[in-house]
Formats: structure tokens, sequence, C-alpha cells
């Protein structure tokens, strides 16, 4: 791909999008168990390592890995990723099932508020670099 | 493509709470039933209240790298929804009605005279179907959620 479309800020909205893609197929699976006895809720999470990676101090001394099973020294958002996590606690139910449809039915709205939003930003990213290249016109 | 998959997932939990209401359908409308078919001792054994069994659905690998990555950490895979194991019959006793001009009812014995009734309760099957109604809402508007994310998608680049 074209080095100007290599931007961290790409990359970071496209793992975003994956987040939010995973986190949607996480929410229709809580949603489709909600009446397994002994299902546990999973839940995404990615804002917090985002957080982490942005936090980094960028001027420190940054580890280069040549394999992808190396562990990151500072790097950058490429081995930023979302982390399925099952819930165990918080159980109210007697069938040891921990799912809440309202609770999940807000998770998917807030969800998809945010892909949207993801997708308007990687949509106005490209139309500024096809703003830039219909300039000399 | 995920969405296609998550697609199938919330699919999973439409056809198991269909299920769940047709079998709630067939334990409303044998709430009279007397005769099965089976005997015992007693005389006709009455039709038994029938309940699904779910149990949650791994997510299947479709290639060989995912298969990998499933086998690395299966823990943190999001799940590919539920799945109807098995029907099983309540056990609970049966109801008894005191009616002995009934074909069915008891010859002899303590309880002679009375008709053994399906162990159905109707306001039980009620509760079940309002349940299983807002299970499936629930995942029709994940699937209507999947596929307005999944139009969305293709609409990158556009403007």
């Amino acid at each position: 791909m074209a080095g100007f479309l290599e931007t961290p800020i790409l990359r970071t909205l496209e793992k975003g999008l994956d987040a939010a893609s995973i986190r949607h197929q996480v929410i229709s699976d809580n949603l489709a168990n909600v009446d397994t006895p002994g299902y546990k809720r999973k839940e995404v999470q990615f804002e917090d390592e985002l957080a982490a990676v942005i936090d980094r101090d960028e001027s420190a001394m940054s580890g280069k890995r040549s394999d992808p099973r190396h562990i990151p020294l500072n790097g950058g958002s490429g081995d930023l990723s979302s982390r399925v996590v099952t819930m165990e606690g918080e159980s109210f139910r007697n069938d040891g099932n921990n799912v809440d449809v309202d609770r999940e039915m807000a998770e998917l709205a807030k969800n998809s508020l945010w892909y949207d939003g993801m997708i308007n930003q990687i949509s106005h990213k490209f139309s500024m670099v096809k703003n830039v290249l219909q300039g000399v016109r | 493509m995920r969405f296609l998959t998550s697609i199938d997932t919330s699919a999973s939990g439409l056809t198991a709470q269909r299920f769940r209401m047709d079998i709630i359908s067939n334990n409303l409308a044998n709430v009279n039933s007397t005769r099965t078919g089976n005997s015992d001792a007693d005389g006709v054994l009455p039709y038994r209240r029938q309940m699904p069994v779910f149990a949650a659905r791994q997510a299947e690998p479709d290639s060989f790298a995912s298969a990998l990555s499933a086998a690395e950490d299966r823990r943190n895979a999001p799940g590919g929804g539920v799945r109807v194991v098995s029907v099983v019959e309540d056990e609970a006793p049966f109801k008894t009605v005191y009616d002995p001009q009934h074909p069915d009812a008891i010859r002899t014995g303590p309880l002679a005279g009375y008709v053994r009734m399906p162990n159905v309760n109707t306001v039980t099957e009620m509760v079940d179907m309002i349940s299983a109604t807002r299970a499936y809402e629930a995942n029709v508007t994940a699937v209507n959620a999947a596929k307005s994310m999944a139009m969305k998608a293709l609409e990158i680049g556009k403007g």
C-alpha cells in the first residue's frame, strides 16, 4: 500500500474496527446464550490496551521485534489487540447464567455507535487524501 | 468476515428460541392429553411436559491459521452461539383429578377413580413463552445491528 496511507491513526482506527466487530460477535453470543444454564457472559477488553498504548512515552527507547513472538518493548499500536474475557462472577440467576439482556442491548447500541463513528473517521481520512489528489485540477 | 459469523451466532439463538417455542406450543396443546400410547400398572400414561436443554457452542475454526490460533487461546475466542442438546421430559408428578366416568380413570388401588392428567402448568408455559419471545427479539436486534455495521463498512472510502 502507498506509504502515505500507512499512518498510525489509520492503523489504530483499523484495530478499533477489529475490536468493534469482535465485540459485536461476543454480544451476539451472549444474547444467543441468554437461556443456557451455567453460561458466563464474555466481554471484550480493548480500551484499556488502547489507553496503555497512548500513554506510552514515544521518546523513550523502543525495542525492535524481528519475530512476532517477541515481547514488545514500548512498541507502537502495531501490537494493540483486543482480548475476550469471561466474566465469572456477578451471577444473580438460579441457573448460574449471568447474561443481563438489558445490559447486552445497551452494549450493542454503544458498540454500533462506536463502530459508525470510527467508520466516519476513516472515511474522513480518505476524503482528505482525495482532496489533496484532486487539488491540482 | 467477522460480521457473517456473528449473524450465524444470532441465527443459532433464533433457531434455539423458535424450537423452544415449538415445544411450549406442544406442551400447551397437550395440556389435557391423557393418552400417549404408553402405559404402566395403573393404566395409560398421560403426556409429560417437555423441556429443551441448551448448551453454548464453540466457534468453528474456518482455516488452519484460525484453528491454530483457536488452539492457542481457546479461552479467549468468542463463542459460536447456542445449540439445543436434547429434549428432556419433566419428571414432576402428574396432576390427579377425580373423575370415575373417565375412560382413563385408574380402576383399582388407593387412587381408584382418579384420572392422571399431564404435568403441564399453563401459567409456567405462558411465562416461558414470553421469555422465548423476548430472547428471540433480542437476537433479531443483534442481526439487524450486524447488518447495518456491515453496510457501514462497505461505505468506507465513498465520501
